[in-house]
């Protein structure tokens, strides 16, 4: 074994998902590419291991330019330990499921996510970026309904605009600069912002969000839970490198906290519920980034963390009840714990760490920020997460577990999730409890140390219950007098309206108007053309104007005519 | 009325029909017992506060009653929300013509 960490040391792990994953999309025998989807992150996790110490490897030397492909810091180390993670887990997850296109992008996509972060220069950082937009867009195509088509077409055309940004915002940066330097940038430059859109595309800044709860509840139940993990929290980790202690990311976190989760309370489609949830838990690490001190940025890392798997694990068990029922939609689900138990324990669990009880992974992670935001005296900032954590969010993911699997049955006849479902989310669960309890695993893997803090505080814990149990109280209260959840199959415009309605009407309406130019322009071009054919018809024909015959008159007095214009102009030509 | 008791089943009628009884009140019994239990929580913070047991070092008293109340606003809002804004289920799948006149999502 230690050989073996030997020759690891200094490889990159993102070789090894991406490897894996181009060989399970050209295996066509299903075994193979489940093994590869066992073994890549495997050996990924045995790289992350065997590199002991932080320092830049894998330099590729392109002459003018040299890509780092491997800086393994602090920073970068935590979230590929969770992603290669998440990989795995996915890969027993989705065992059961026989689909080669999705086998080998789930990889790749993982992989593009771990080089992304790895990435120590932007034009490596742009090379995995577009690799994880391409790569995770069939995950959406894979569902095959013509409405997953759009909406991966509008997924990967958002992804790959923000690719276009990066890659003009690192080309201006580097005229200014002369550095391709993956570090820290500020908004204070044009480039600057090209960047910070860049990113805030993927992290789904308010307005720029629409793509998140628009393409993943139209992706594959295994989509879905892929989707949930790497591109948004790859934009968070990116902020965290680049834009640390940006004042206006406090607010934009802060919107990206509370707006969600109205819309998660009236969605119907319970995938969607839970986009709305991840935007919500994205303004979290947002507000950490943006506070910029070590408690917050070790509250970003930790909540990017624990967010992954515990998100993961709601997406995993939707995609269950979606295997088994063929919906989740609201309307027409409800009572599956009689015959789904594990799942929705597993969905209970999951449900918990979103919500950030104590003795769960969300706890320990949430209160690391909130204990940022009270060190920057930023109580506003405080407050609003305190409500949009415990106070409110926690409405959303009981809607989810109560329109799921408890409220009124409706009568599903189906069997438990599939046994390697089951795994997958129990891998995922156990993990949610484990970093709850032994917060020290978590904190030990944070950029800076914190071994002083305790989130285990008397006040701490009992504030956060009363919180959770005044939440628990108001969403049964509401439940009893049937206020909620809504129980109507609508859709709720959100900005995405401006791209899918306004944009496409626009586009339709261009597409008419050009088509009335070009009739218009045609129809004027035709009457043109058979007019001055008419005309030069008349003038030329054996029967036109200038067939005839002239009197011998006539035609001389033309010709004095002419030729005394002739005399003229050479008479008054300068060249005379 | 008394209730016969099923001799072939071989269950206890009382029994039966008092778990049957709990389980058709469960939520109610739930939401009972959640209140008596912020009631609790709030009597036993201030019983306690003035040695600081508050999740909020500086601000004391009803602060932790907000949420509660941000959850009955979050509610009545997402009420609000749908009521403005809800369209059918296939809204943008028509207008983009994914679906055709008479047919379903």
């Amino acid at each position: 074994m230690p050989d073996i960490l030997a020759v690891l040391n200094g490889v990159s792990p993102a070789w090894f998902l991406i490897v894996a994953g181009l060989l399970a999309w050209g295996a066509p025998w299903s075994p193979v590419r489940k093994a590869l989807m066992l073994i890549g992150p495997c050996f990924a996790l045995l790289a992350w291991f065997a590199t002991h110490e932080t320092g830049v490897y894998g330099v590729i030397d392109l002459g003018p330019f040299q890509l780092e492909t491997f800086r393994f810091d602090s920073l970068s180390r935590i979230w590929v330990l969770v992603f290669i993670l998440i990989a795995f887990i996915n890969g027993v997850y989705a065992l059961h499921e026989r689909n080669r296109m999705t086998d080998g992008a789930a990889l790749i996509y993982a992989g593009a996510a771990v080089g992304a972060v790895l990435s120590g220069d932007l034009l490596t950082l742009f090379f995995f970026w577009e690799l994880t937009a391409l790569a995770s867009a069939p995950l959406i195509f894979a569902a095959g309904a013509p409405m997953a088509h759009r909406a991966g077409l509008r997924y990967l055309a958002i992804q790959v605009l923000s690719g276009v940004l990066l890659l003009a915002g690192a080309a201006v940066w580097a005229s200014q600069t002369g550095s391709w330097g993956c570090d820290a940038i500020g908004v204070d430059s044009a480039a600057g912002v090209m960047l910070l859109l860049a990113f805030g595309v993927k992290a789904g800044f308010p307005l720029l969000h629409m793509w998140l709860p628009d393409a993943y509840p139209k992706a594959t139940g295994v989509g879905s839970v892929v989707l949930s993990a790497f591109t948004t929290k790859l934009a968070v980790y990116a902020l965290a490198r680049g834009f640390a202690g940006e004042g206006a990311l406090i607010a934009i976190g802060l919107v990206m906290a509370v707006f969600p989760i109205v819309f998660a309370l009236v969605s119907n489609d319970l995938r969607q519920t839970l986009a709305y949830a991840l935007i919500n838990q994205l303004g979290f690490m947002v507000v950490g980034v943006g506070l910029g001190n070590e408690l917050a940025l070790n509250g970003a890392a930790a909540n990017a963390f624990v967010g992954v798997i515990y998100m993961a694990l709601m997406f995993m068990t939707l995609g269950a009840v979606l295997h088994r029922t063929g919906t989740v939609k609201a309307t027409e689900l409800g009572g599956l714990f009689k015959s789904m138990p594990v799942t929705g324990v597993c969905a209970i669990i999951g449900a918990l760490s979103v919500a950030g009880v104590p003795l769960f992974s969300g706890f320990v992670a949430k209160t690391l920020i909130l204990s940022g935001a009270h060190y920057a005296h930023n109580d506003l900032a405080y407050a609003i997460l305190v409500y949009a954590s415990a106070g409110v969010m926690e409405l959303s993911v009981l809607k989810v577990v109560y329109c799921a699997f408890f409220g009124e049955a409706r009568h599903h006849q189906v069997r438990e999730a599939p046994q390697t479902m089951l795994l997958g989310m129990a891998l995922a669960a156990f993990l949610c409890v484990y970093l709850g309890v032994d917060y020290r695993a978590l904190y030990e893997l944070l950029p800076f140390g914190i071994d002083d803090y305790e989130p285990y505080k008397l006040n701490n814990v009992f504030g956060q219950v009363q919180l959770l149990l005044g939440g628990a109280f108001v969403f049964a209260l509401a439940v009893g007098f049937k206020l909620f959840p809504l129980k109507s199959d609508h859709t709720i415009l959100d900005a995405d309206w401006f791209y899918r309605r306004l944009g496409d009407g626009a586009a339709r309406w261009g597409k008419a108007m050009g088509e009335l130019l070009v009739h218009a322009i045609n129809t004027a071009l035709t009457a043109g053309v058979a007019r001055l054919r008419a005309r030069l018809f008349n003038l030329f024909n054996p029967a036109g104007a200038l067939s005839r015959e002239f009197p011998s008159g006539l035609m001389a007095l033309w010709t004095a005519i002419m030729l005394a214009a002739v005399l003229l102009v050479s008479y008054f030509s300068p060249m005379s | 009325m008394t209730v016969q008791r099923d001799i072939k089943s071989g269950v206890n009628p009382p029994t039966g029909s008092l778990a049957e009884r709990i389980r058709s009140h469960a939520g109610l019994l739930a939401t009972i017992g959640l209140g008596v239990l912020v009631v609790l929580g709030f009597g036993l913070e201030t019983v306690l506060s003035k040695n600081g047991l508050s999740k909020y070092p500086d601000v004391y008293g009803a602060y932790e009653v907000l949420p509660l109340v941000a959850g009955v606003l979050a509610i009545a809002l997402a009420r609000l929300l749908a009521g403005l804004l809800h369209r059918p289920a296939d809204f943008y799948e028509r207008a983009a013509g994914d679906l055709e006149e008479g047919e379903d999502a």
